[in-house]
């Protein structure tokens, strides 16, 4: 009987954590409204968590494929050590969570709060293995990262933190490739909070990259922000950031970026904002031989306004300008580039549903000279983007459709590229016990104007794809449920070179089956068959099945 | 102009700084008319909320948040319960309860609560500015202050990211989300961001389905002075973690540096392509939408770059074309 309650609460909340975070309806409605009578107690959650699992694979054909960003889980692994000690206000606070042992991609993370809560201490460290998905053997592909933050309260409007961060990469590619061995250190600092009157903070960073194979030089980033910004009317805010970076390479000259910005926030009504911004940057690159910008400068306004509590609106302009030093290193252009872009978006009454209208145009008013072997201008002389949304919410079904559309133009090397995709989605509770989810997507580009003279068309090269997925989640009982999550997607593209990659039908199943054996204990079995299948070239092909099954005790 | 707006810009900031008290904020929401009312007789301590929600309290000890509340020299009205809620005292003295109730205000009332405290390491002005609030969102609708819902990895959860993206069972070691998020980021953003969570599930695409990234590795849900200072912040972006393409090279390729244009996303779709290396399009013609001049002319082999010739597109230090590192 507890147990049953149990279920029903949490299928409940996690039904409506679901609906509650597609679209912020539940605050949105509330918006007014008188607070809601309490709910009753709910009974402590048992945090602390311990899994154990064991997986088998079978792999037929390219293992390079199926592990190209990480490794599955395999044979026995630890799937989640999750402890947090809560303290008692003198104690600190502490939290850890583990993933993987060292054999296997591996995830370890922690938080500890101590000197009453001043002090916050959190650090991760993980490492994934992966592979260049090519038909050719190559060595195995690691990243390794290591990273810590301690953040200090000194008063309460004022904060210190300082964060280290170490990345080492070890890739293996297919030749021609050269393969990479880096390592990344960052170093950075930073104090931050209400100052005079207003909010202030400066940041300093160091970044090092070292290449261990020693063909890129060793290179140190170091860069400090300042910024400052306050209310200097009751209605008028105003903000300015000062940025520097200096770069400095083994055997070359260094190299400066410095950036100046000034935003300013203006209320012109209680739901009428004018926000504007005034923007600088200088570049010295002295070891730069080809073309390259020296300065770049650029200011926008952006008026925002809600109607009838419901319906936003919002229409902005903004201007930029690259100064360029042309690639024979003797004159100056200064393409210029104007931007207006829009928003409209709200909800529809009380229906449940709310959309999302958004546009921009961006159009280079002053192009480049070229002093290229074809001196055509290369920028596109206009960009235009729209998005359009629609949503729904209610109690049982969620659901949205989204339309994108992208379109860039060069004019005088006549090209136009243009994407269209669609994106309809939703999921539906059918009962307490039993919800699905399915979402189809699909992207189609068009590349129109250049066919040259050997019958070569840029749109050839412009593949479209199709994607679908499915989820499906039932309770057989309040203790028993199963899960099922399928991707397919389909790339459809003319490929005239034959090359692999290109022509795909990939599949993704899984299905998770749960039994709760007792409060405390939980088992898991897990049944995921994968497919990958190129139609022109077998080289890249795989199928492989995972079966698995985890237990979890809770305590 | 560039040297006039910069002037006005920093008088009006000198006068900014060395403003009167005309210069303080006018902070008129619900959250700080209650706090306004409170008298110190009001504020009553953590064991009188216990009385009544004992549940809550329990779980909200496992919060991170309850911690960092928790430290006997902060002022009454930021320590504790009471530090987000309001005075115990108004609570239960008035006929109908004056209490704030995060999840029952509008998003802007209740993000003005927030602010309160969180104020100190994100200002007003750059929350008001963001997209997410435009969208009327508040904190609440992203972050869990009280661990009393059901957690992503709750079995028996049916949370729709969880279900419907199969390589979660798999990919089991996974970053996690460290800022108190009512699921993991990607199930979480995916909820609005659904066309951007289609382009994951694509062949080529950030290891955020392997459970390597996070959405935050690039984005920054609160916008403070770094999304703002760079033009070219896409680009600083993915050098933080690509940092072999950072330069500066001594030959620049310009898309690539994003001297001019969108930077790297000028050939590379951030989330997710049906292309290899995530590119915008296919094999040679990714280069031959700009040099279009070599769709067939040119070498008539494969990709510009792996059929060994120039191989360093992003920026080379010994060739103008690229054939070399």
């Amino acid at each position: 009987m507890m147990m049953s309650i149990r279920w029903k609460r949490r299928t409940a909340k996690a039904l409506m954590l679901a609906m509650s975070i597609t679209s912020g309806w539940a605050q949105q409605e509330g918006g007014d409204k008188p607070q809601q009578p309490e709910e009753p107690e709910a009974p402590p959650i048992k945090w602390n968590s311990f899994s154990l699992g064991y997986s088998y694979w079978t792999i037929g054909g390219n293992d390079h494929k199926l592990r190209q960003y990480a490794s599955p889980t395999r044979d026995l692994d630890l799937r989640e050590l999750r402890y947090t000690y809560p303290g008692n206000g003198i104690t600190p606070y502490g939290r850890i969570v583990m993933k993987g042992i060292p054999k296997n991609d591996n995830v370890q993370e922690g938080q500890l709060i101590f000197a009453n809560g001043r002090a916050n201490l959190t650090f991760a460290f993980d490492s994934h293995e992966f592979y260049d998905p090519t038909p050719i053997t190559v060595d195995k592909s690691h990243e390794r990262n290591a990273q810590a933050t301690l953040s200090y309260s000194l008063t309460p409007d004022l904060g210190v933190w300082v964060a280290y961060r170490n990345k080492t990469k070890d890739l293996s590619y297919e030749p021609a490739k050269a393969n990479t061995a880096a390592i990344n250190r960052t170093l950075a600092a930073g104090i931050e909070g209400n100052v005079l009157g207003g909010h202030a903070g400066v940041t300093v960073a160091e970044r090092r990259f070292n290449d261990r194979n020693g063909v890129l030089p060793t290179t140190i980033n170091r860069r400090i922000d300042l910024f400052y910004g306050r209310q200097i009317l009751p209605t008028l805010n105003l903000e300015g950031v000062f940025s520097n970076t200096r770069i400095q390479q083994r055997g070359f000259r260094d190299s400066n970026v410095r950036s100046w910005v000034l935003n300013s926030d203006w209320d012109i009504g209680p739901e009428t904002l004018l926000s504007a911004s005034f923007r600088r940057e200088d570049l010295s690159l002295p070891n730069t031989d080809n073309a390259y910008v020296r300065k770049r400068f650029s200011y926008g306004a952006r008026l925002s306004h809600r109607f009838l509590n419901s319906i936003f609106a919002q229409i902005g302009y903004e201007h930029r300008e690259a100064e360029r030093v042309r690639g024979d290193q003797t004159f100056v252009d200064v393409p210029k580039w104007d931007i207006v872009d829009g928003r409209v978006s709200g909800r529809i009454g009380s229906t449940g549903f709310r959309y999302a209208l958004r546009g921009s145009w961006e159009h280079l008013n002053r192009a480049a000279l070229m002093v290229t072997e074809d001196p055509r201008a290369l920028y596109w002389d206009d960009r235009v983007r729209f998005l359009g949304k629609v949503t729904y919410g209610g109690e049982r079904l969620n659901a949205y459709a989204t339309y994108q559309y992208r379109f860039d133009q060069n004019t005088p090397r006549n090209v136009e590229i243009s994407s269209q995709s669609l994106t309809i989605g939703g999921s539906y509770s059918f009962s307490d016990r039993t919800s699905a989810f399915v979402e189809f997507a699909n992207e189609r580009y068009r590349a129109s104007g250049l066919r040259d003279e050997a019958g070569y068309d840029l749109d050839w090269f412009f593949p479209s794809s199709t994607s679908i997925a499915l989820g499906f989640n039932h309770s057989f009982d309040a203790s028993t449920s199963l899960s099922i999550g399928l991707t397919h997607f389909v790339t459809n593209n003319d490929n005239p070179l034959g090359l692999r990659d290109g022509n795909i039908r990939n599949t993704e199943l899984t299905a998770t089956f749960r039994r709760q054996i007792d409060q405390n204990n939980a088992l898991e079995l897990v049944v995921a068959p994968w497919s990958y299948r190129d139609r022109l070239s077998d080289q890249m092909n795989y199928r492989s099945t995972m079966i698995g099954i985890n237990w979890t005790v809770r305590f | 102009m560039q040297t006039i707006v910069l002037i006005v810009g920093v008088a009006s900031l000198l006068y900014g700084a060395v403003g009167s008290e005309q210069g303080q904020r006018i902070d008129q929401s619900q959250a700080a008319k209650l706090f306004a009312r409170a008298k110190a007789d009001d504020y009553m301590g953590d064991e009188y909320c216990v009385d009544c929600h004992a549940g809550i309290s329990k779980n909200f000890k496992q919060s991170p948040h309850a911690a960092l509340m928790v430290d006997p020299k902060l002022p009454a009205d930021k320590r504790g319960c009471e530090g987000c809620h309001g005075a115990g005292g108004i609570h239960q003295a008035d006929e109908n309860p004056d209490v704030i109730a995060f999840r029952a205000m509008s998003p802007k009332e209740s993000t003005a609560a927030c602010m309160r405290c969180h104020a100190s390491t994100l200002s007003d002005a750059h929350w008001k500015r963001s997209a997410h609030a435009k969208a009327d969102l508040s904190c609440v609708s992203c972050h869990q202050i009280h661990p009393d819902v059901v957690p992503e990895w709750e079995p028996g959860s049916v949370q729709k990211g969880a279900a419907a993206d199969p390589k979660n069972p798999v990919f089991t070691a996974r970053i996690e989300p460290r800022t108190m998020l009512k699921a993991d980021q990607a199930t979480l953003c995916g909820q609005c961001h659904g066309p951007q969570v289609a382009e994951f599930r694509l062949a080529s695409h950030h290891p955020i389905p392997e459970g390597r990234m996070q959405c935050s590795d690039c984005h920054n849900a609160h916008p403070n002075k770094n999304t703002k200072i760079n033009r070219a912040a896409d680009r600083d972006k993915c050098v933080t973690c690509h940092t072999e393409f950072q330069g500066p090279f001594v030959f620049e390729h310009d898309p690539v540096a994003g001297h001019t244009g969108a930077g790297c996303a000028e050939c590379h779709k951030a989330h997710g392509s049906h292309n290899p290396k995530m590119l915008n399009s296919f094999s040679r013609g990714l280069c031959a939408q700009c040099h279009t001049e070599k769709l067939s002319r040119h070498y008539p082999g494969q990709s510009c770059w792996n059929a060994g010739c120039h191989v360093s597109s992003h920026g080379s230090n010994s060739s103008p074309i690229f054939l070399n590192p």
